[in-house]
C-alpha cells in the first residue's frame, strides 16, 4: 500500500471505477507521523527518565547529554511535523484550540519543554573552563532550577503522551479510538530510552553488571510495550468490521511483517538483552551486542508506532 | 438534510453539481455517491447512497482542529477557513464520515494541463483541507438549496430546516423514521437517511 497522499489515486467514477461502500484504510498519515510520534515520544522519555532516577547519561560541553539528546531529539520531532504540514508557515495558529484538540496542546507541551529544557541545559554551559552562563539565578541547585526541572518534565510528559491521545480521541477509525494507544506508546518511549541510556552506558565502557536497575527498569518498559501493544492489536479482533480488518492487516495482511518486525526488534530483543544482564552471565555481552539492541529497539519503537498508524481503517458509511 | 435511498438512481447528478460549483480539482469529490451490490443472482439489485459532509451538529472535526480553521455558523453549516488552514488532517483524523479531502497539490484531470473551466473555478488553496459546504454562498445569496440538491432529478436530496418542526425535512424525518449514519459515533448529524 502506498505511502503518499494523492488525490490522483482516488477513484473518478467516469473514468476508473466506483466508490464502494466498504471499509477503507487511511492514507493520510504515514511515515512522517511515525516519526514525529517516535521523536516527540523517545525525547520526553529520556529527560523524564534522566529527571526521575538521577541517571548522567554523560556530559557535552558541560551540559547535560540526557537534557541535549531531549532538546535535539524533539526539535527534530517539530520539525518534522512542520514539514508534514500542508502550509508550514500557518503552524503558528496550531496553539489555539488547547481546550479540544490535543495537538494544540502538545504544540503548547512542546515549545513549553524546549524553553525550560533549554535554559536548564544553557546555565551548564561550559566552554573549556569558562561558565559563560554560570550568573543565571536557576544555575545552581536552588528552588528555581527545581521549579524549572519540575515544568520540564511535566511539559515531557504531556509531549510523550499526546500523539497517542491525539489518535485515541478520534471517533473515525474505530482501532486508533482506544487509549491502550498512549499507554503504549509511553511504555515504548520508556523502553527506547532505558535501550539508549544502555547503550551510551556500553559505549562509555561502564561495568554493565552492576546496572541491574537499568536493566530491571528495561525489562518493565519494554514487556509492558509489548504487552499493551498486543492487547491493543487482540482487541481489535473483537471490534466491528473496520478494528477486525485492521487485525487482520498486521496479523496476515500488508503490515505483518512490520508489525512482527515492531515485535522482535523492538520487544523481544531488548527482552532478552535486559534479562540476559540480570543474569549471571551478564559479563559475558558483548558490547556491540548490547549497541545493536539498543538501536534495535528505536527501529522497533518506531515500526510499533508506523504499524498502529497505517493499520487504521475507516468504517463503512452506512 | 435528509436524503431519501429509496429515490436515488446512482445518476451522479449531485456528484457533477457539486464539483462544477465548487471548482474542485482532480480527485477531490465533495458528494460523492457510494455504490453496493446486495442479493444473490438472479435477486440482485445495486444500492447507492450519496453522500457529503454532515455538518454535524457536535462536528468531530471542529474539535480536532488545533488552528481554529473550522467553524459553525448559527444556520449549522460546518465550514473550513483556507486562509487558517495548515493542512495537519487532524479533521481528517476525526471525520467518522470520510467527509473531508487533504488537498497536497491542486492536479488537472487533464494531461494537456487545466482547462479554461478549471482554471476560472479553481477555488482550492493546496496543502490545506476541503469538503462540502452545504452550499454555504448559494444560501447566502438567497437560492433555496445547495446544487446537489437543485439537480437531483428524483428529488432523493431534500434541503430544509430541521429546526422547525413544520419543514419538510422535519416532516420527513418524522414520518419515515429517518436515521442519522454512524449514530454511535455521536456526532449528531445534520443529514438523515430514509430507507
Amino acid at each position: 500500500m502506498s505511502d503518499s497522499i494523492a488525490p490522483r489515486a482516488a477513484i473518478n467514477p467516469f473514468t476508473s471505477g466506483r466508490w464502494v461502500m466498504e471499509a477503507k484504510p487511511q492514507n493520510f498519515w504515514g511515515r512522517n507521523h511515525a516519526t514525529w510520534f517516535y521523536a516527540m515520544g523517545l525525547g520526553g522519555a529520556l529527560f523524564v527518565w534522566s529527571a526521575l532516577t538521577g541517571r548522567d547519561l554523560g556530559r557535552f560541553l558541560g551540559m547535560s547529554l540526557a537534557e541535549i539528546l531531549s532538546l535535539v531529539i524533539i526539535g527534530i520531532g517539530g520539525l518534522i511535523l512542520l514539514a508534514d504540514l500542508g502550509r508550514p508557515l500557518q503552524a503558528w495558529r496550531v496553539y489555539r484550540r488547547p481546550k479540544t484538540s490535543w495537538i494544540s496542546v502538545g504544540f503548547i507541551a512542546d515549545v513549553v519543554f524546549l524553553a525550560s529544557a533549554g535554559l536548564l541545559a544553557m546555565a551548564e554551559l561550559a566552554v573549556g573552563d569558562a561558565r559563560p552562563f554560570a550568573w543565571l539565578p536557576w544555575a545552581g541547585d536552588g528552588a528555581l532550577r527545581v521549579l524549572l526541572m519540575v515544568v520540564a518534565a511535566a511539559a515531557a510528559m504531556v509531549v510523550m503522551a499526546y500523539p497517542g491521545i491525539v489518535m485515541a480521541s478520534s471517533p473515525a477509525i474505530p482501532f486508533w479510538n482506544n487509549m491502550l494507544i498512549p499507554a503504549q506508546f509511553i511504555g515504548f518511549a520508556f523502553a527506547s530510552a532505558i535501550a539508549l541510556d544502555l547503550g551510551l552506558a556500553a559505549l562509555q565502557a561502564t561495568d554493565l553488571t552492576a546496572e541491574s536497575s537499568l536493566a530491571t527498569a528495561g525489562l518493565v518498559a519494554t514487556g509492558a510495550a509489548g504487552l499493551l501493544l498486543l492487547l491493543h492489536v487482540l482487541n481489535g479482533r473483537y471490534g466491528g468490521v473496520a478494528a477486525q480488518a485492521s487485525f487482520r492487516r498486521l496479523i496476515a495482511g500488508d503490515l505483518r511483517w512490520v508489525f512482527l518486525g515492531a515485535l522482535a526488534v523492538g520487544v523481544v530483543a531488548p527482552l532478552a538483552v535486559f534479562a540476559w544482564l540480570l543474569g549471571p552471565g551478564a559479563s559475558g555481552l558483548p558490547l556491540a551486542a548490547t549497541v545493536i539492541v539498543a538501536a534495535a529497539a528505536q527501529v522497533g519503537n518506531w515500526l510499533a508506532k508506523y504499524a498502529v498508524i497505517r493499520a487504521g481503517v475507516y468504517p463503512p458509511f452506512l | 438534510m435528509v436524503i431519501d435511498l429509496a429515490r436515488c438512481v446512482g445518476c451522479y447528478a449531485c456528484t457533477v453539481a457539486c464539483k462544477e460549483e465548487n471548482g474542485t480539482p482532480a480527485g477531490v469529490w465533495f458528494a460523492p455517491v457510494y455504490e453496493r451490490e446486495v442479493g444473490t443472482f438472479p435477486a440482485v439489485k445495486r444500492e447507492f447512497l450519496p453522500t457529503l459532509c454532515m455538518h454535524c451538529e457536535d462536528a468531530p472535526c471542529l474539535k480536532a482542529c488545533p488552528t481554529g480553521a473550522i467553524s459553525k455558523r448559527d444556520d449549522g453549516i460546518v465550514l473550513i477557513d483556507q486562509e487558517t488552514c495548515a493542512g495537519t488532517r487532524a479533521c481528517v483524523a476525526a471525520c467518522p464520515y470520510g467527509a473531508i479531502t487533504y488537498v497536497p497539490a491542486v492536479e488537472t484531470e487533464f494531461e494537456a494541463g487545466p482547462t479554461p473551466f478549471e482554471t476560472a473555478t479553481a477555488k482550492i488553496r493546496p496543502g490545506t483541507s476541503h469538503k462540502c459546504n452545504f452550499g454555504a454562498h448559494r444560501v447566502d445569496e438567497g437560492y433555496p438549496e445547495p446544487a446537489c440538491v437543485q439537480a437531483c432529478p428524483t428529488n432523493c436530496r431534500v434541503f430544509g430546516d430541521l429546526e422547525d418542526p413544520h419543514s419538510n425535512v422535519s416532516q420527513l424525518i418524522r414520518v419515515r423514521n429517518g436515521k442519522q449514519p454512524r449514530e454511535e459515533a455521536g456526532t449528531r448529524p445534520s443529514v438523515y437517511y430514509l430507507r
